[in-house]
């Protein structure tokens, strides 16, 4: 490289990376029309018709899925529960999101998660998933088997350091995270973060060794194109694994974000406030969600939502 | 008309077999949980000698002991119809001789004491309760611990192959098994030793097992012995060609003599077949045997190289196993040694007595969690099933091993009677706990608990930090806490198995350890919909 490239190169470098916080600076608050939005929160409709406004709002599918891209949605698929319990995410939204992505072009597009139990296909079955995917011609891949999970190091990781991923969580060209939000016994609220437990097969060293940081860990290395948060119903009690519909009021919201950390705040927030306005289960303030704090101080993203470009929809 | 009777019986025998030995073993190949499992009597394993009788001294019910009522009484009028119609470890033996070539019998006596000792043997079992060296005597007991390994076969083929094919980027085509289909190595040698026996005896002698060892062979062969109509040799029409000696396969022709030993006889039909002379006929009175001597052949080299493909096999379920108690060592994790028995089994002595250690169940679990226990019951119950929750635990939507049991030790359940049946009690033991060892959150066994019978409490080391207290009254002991416990070596928190099955207590809010401060009530809806 020449001396003057290399003065040119470094002085374009400088400016570019001195204007993209100067740029979110402006974009502070409410919707910048001329931005692309990180983050949309949408509320009062149906779970497809809200994914479907809200994805619009963020440019449309094809700003995350190019054509011929391999797409890997991770929704939660845990329990054996049907939909209405609010333990699984939506059947109907993650069949938005097939036609979303197939329309931008995708080539192939696959869906798993590590299922709470050995039966994982009856878990499909019942989420009402299994069926959606095969309406749609798209692959339902197991993840209760050891030999689809490779070795991978997290270099960013404190706790969790190395850990069996599964095949399809390495390296996928589009990672769409697709939690639902709920109580959680043990991590007081899952979402985001708390839905890539499914993307490795021991569970139990995250349990042993510290469940928080490990979340936190694993967000590191986890490549997330996009985050789309089932709030429709929102299980309030007997989280994760549900007891009846009684416990999972259906309040309709939805997050689509490209921050893992900020949808997970806004979903916390979210859930304080169907908590109390149902006065079902407790309404956790935010510093009692440890894994948000200790994401966010890894660099997976931020807490702080006036730091991103973001807009809400109000459809009702 | 005689021959073309016989000709029509044989072929209505091989029908028949064949979709009893097919269905049967359907039921034990059946890896991906498709096939409907009927309830009891309308199970194929309905049709069991064995079995049924085992039922019937379970339950009371006569109607369970149809097989072995209709049996025992069509014995004393035709004959073994059983033997070969019936019983799936004989319809083997016929598949592995065909495989062997058919070879030629020549007649043989009859070892009418060694038969008379396994009788004995097999009622002493029956009358003391040695229900698992029963399993190693009734033929279907037997035949399902034959199925067990070709189940796991089956099982870690298909496994195998979605492996290789996920490699190639095709994920559905085949899918893998749900649970591991492993056994423990000892109940997998004494399974495949039974095979490698039955295989050998079957394609040197044909059914010599089924009048020498097994009792319900004997049985049936006593009664048969004064059967009504019995198949004989017409001597005025008998040439003692040997046609007929050379295809029984249970070796009770003396063509020379031109006798037949009724009691032996299991109904084939192939000697009526054979013979050329129209000699084989049906009479009201049979003739006895005689003693002839039979040579010694040598084993054939294909059960050699059959040994060896099984030996094989073994040694990868032993590395399997080996792999497995690196990961966990149930010895070493349950500080209760206290197993549960499912369900349907109403109590461990009911499960334990009643119990041939078939492996219907261990087929048909869901969770696979039903293993053929070596010793976690003491080895005088060696093979018969005992619930591994370091493989997993009971689901809450299956009941699938009530249905499938023959024999009455696990009795059929609705799914709603299963889940509120409480066959063990969650201990947990506070000081192993991460939450208070590690002072992280945890709650892997709140979170897994189907009925809300662990109750996540304030912690009283930090704030923010919760507990697992356990409901004992709610709690079925389906083993899922002790499962999804991550505190090794021994658990901080495992199941008890009762020893009589109780009704559990359905959760109920009142019932909360930690009460919530707000009460549920109507949405009160505040202004703004969104809080950030």
């Amino acid at each position: 490289m020449k001396r003057r490239d290399f003065f040119k190169k470094t002085a374009v470098a400088t400016v570019a990376a001195n204007a993209l916080p100067a740029a979110k600076l402006f974009a502070d608050g409410n919707g910048d029309k001329n931005k692309p939005l990180d983050f949309v929160a949408i509320h009062g409709g149906e779970a497809s018709a809200m994914f479907e406004r809200g994805i619009e709002k963020m440019g449309g599918m094809s700003r995350f899925v190019k054509k011929g891209q391999k797409v890997v949605i991770k929704p939660n698929i845990g329990w054996d529960q049907r939909p209405d319990v609010g333990a699984n995410t939506d059947p109907g939204l993650v069949r938005s999101i097939i036609r979303s992505c197939k329309q931008s072009g995708a080539s192939e597009i696959f869906i798993f998660d590590h299922t709470c139990g050995n039966d994982w296909n009856n878990r499909y079955n019942m989420s009402g998933i299994a069926a959606v995917a095969k309406d749609e011609g798209v692959e339902m891949v197991p993840g209760n088997t050891r030999s689809f999970y490779e070795e991978a190091s997290i270099p960013k990781g404190v706790i969790l350091k190395n850990a069996l991923v599964h095949k399809l969580a390495k390296d996928p060209d589009v990672f769409i995270n697709v939690p639902v939000l709920k109580h959680h016994s043990g991590a007081k609220i899952t979402c985001a973060l708390k839905n890539y437990m499914g993307c490795v097969w021991d569970r139990r060293f995250w349990h042993d060794k510290g469940l928080p940081q490990c979340i936190a860990d694993y967000a590191t290395f986890q490549k997330t194109t996009l985050t789309i948060v089932d709030a429709y119903r929102v299980m309030l009690e007997h989280g994760p694994r549900g007891r009846s519909p009684k416990y999972a009021p259906v309040v309709k919201y939805q997050i689509i974000s490209t921050d893992m950390v900020a949808a997970d705040t806004a979903a916390v927030k979210i859930f304080e406030q169907v908590a109390k306005e149902y006065g079902m289960g407790i309404p956790y303030p935010l510093e009692e969600i440890e894994y948000l704090k200790l994401a966010e101080n890894l660099g997976v993203g931020t807490m702080d939502l006036s730091r991103l470009n973001i807009d809400r929809i109000e459809m009702a | 008309m005689m021959p073309s009777f016989f000709k029509i019986m044989k072929r209505l025998r091989v029908a028949v077999a064949l979709v009893v030995f097919c269905s049967i073993t359907a039921q034990f190949l059946d890896i991906y949980h498709k096939l409907p499992k009927p309830y009891f009597m309308w199970n194929p394993t309905g049709t069991q000698f064995v079995p049924s009788l085992l039922e019937t001294l379970a339950t009371g019910s006569i109607a369970a002991g149809a097989a072995f009522i209709t049996f025992s009484i069509f014995s004393l009028i035709f004959g073994r119809a059983y033997c070969s119609f019936f019983c799936p470890l004989g319809i083997f033996m016929d598949g592995i001789r065909r495989v062997f070539g058919n070879r030629k019998m020549k007649f043989a006596k009859a070892h009418n004491a060694i038969r008379a000792v396994f009788l004995c043997l097999a009622v002493a079992c029956i009358l003391f309760g040695y229900m698992s060296l029963l399993g190693f005597l009734d033929p279907y007991s037997l035949f399902g611990k034959i199925a067990g390994i070709f189940r796991l076969g089956t099982a870690e083929s298909a496994n195998f192959l979605s492996d290789v094919l996920a490699s190639a980027g095709n994920y559905s085509a085949i899918t893998p098994v749900s649970g591991s289909p492993e056994i423990a190595l000892p109940a997998f040698g004494a399974s495949i030793a039974i095979l490698i026996a039955v295989s050998i005896f079957s394609a040197l002698r044909g059914r010599i097992w089924c009048n020498t060892i097994c009792p319900v062979g004997a049985f049936l062969g006593f009664f048969s012995r004064f059967s009504l109509f019995k198949i004989s040799l017409d001597k005025s029409k008998c040439v003692s060609c040997g046609m007929c000696e050379k295809s029984c396969k249970t070796q009770c022709i003396s063509s020379k003599n031109k006798e037949l030993d009724f009691s032996r006889c299991v109904l084939c039909f192939n000697c009526a077949s054979a013979c050329k002379k129209n000699a084989i006929t049906i009479s009201m009175f049979g003739s006895s045997s005689e003693k002839v001597a039979v040579s010694r052949r040598k084993f054939p080299k294909l059960s050699l190289a059959l040994f060896g493909i099984l030996m094989a096999s073994a040694q990868k379920e032993l590395k399997a196993s080996e792999e497995k108690n690196m990961y966990k060592n149930p010895k070493n994790a349950r500080s209760d040694s206290r197993l549960c028995v499912p369900a349907g089994a109403k109590s461990v002595e009911n499960f334990l007595d009643k119990c041939t250690g078939c492996q219907a169940c261990v087929a048909a679990c869901k969770a696979s969690i039903l293993k053929p226990s070596v010793s976690e019951w003491g080895l005088s119950h060696f093979m018969q099933p005992f619930m591994d929750y370091s493989a997993g635990f009971c689901l809450d939507t299956c009941h699938s091993c009530t249905k499938v049991c023959p024999t009455g030790a696990i009795q059929f359940m609705t799914l709603k009677q299963k889940t509120s049946t409480k066959i063990g009690t969650a201990m947990f033991k506070r000081s192993l706990c991460v939450v208070k060892t590690n002072g992280t959150d945890c709650s892997a066994c709140g979170e897994h608990c189907p009925v809300q019978a662990i109750e996540m409490v304030p912690f009283k080391g930090r704030s923010g930090l919760y507990i697992p207290y356990v409901h004992k009254d709610v709690c079925i002991g389906c083993g899922a806490c002790e499962n999804v416990c991550p505190v090794t070596p021994k658990k901080a928190i495992v199941v008890r198995g009762l020893a009589v099955h109780k009704e559990a207590k359905p959760f109920d809010e009142s019932m909360r350890r930690h009460k919530r401060k707000n009460s549920p009530g109507k949405r009160q809806r505040s202004g703004n919909p969104f809080p950030f």
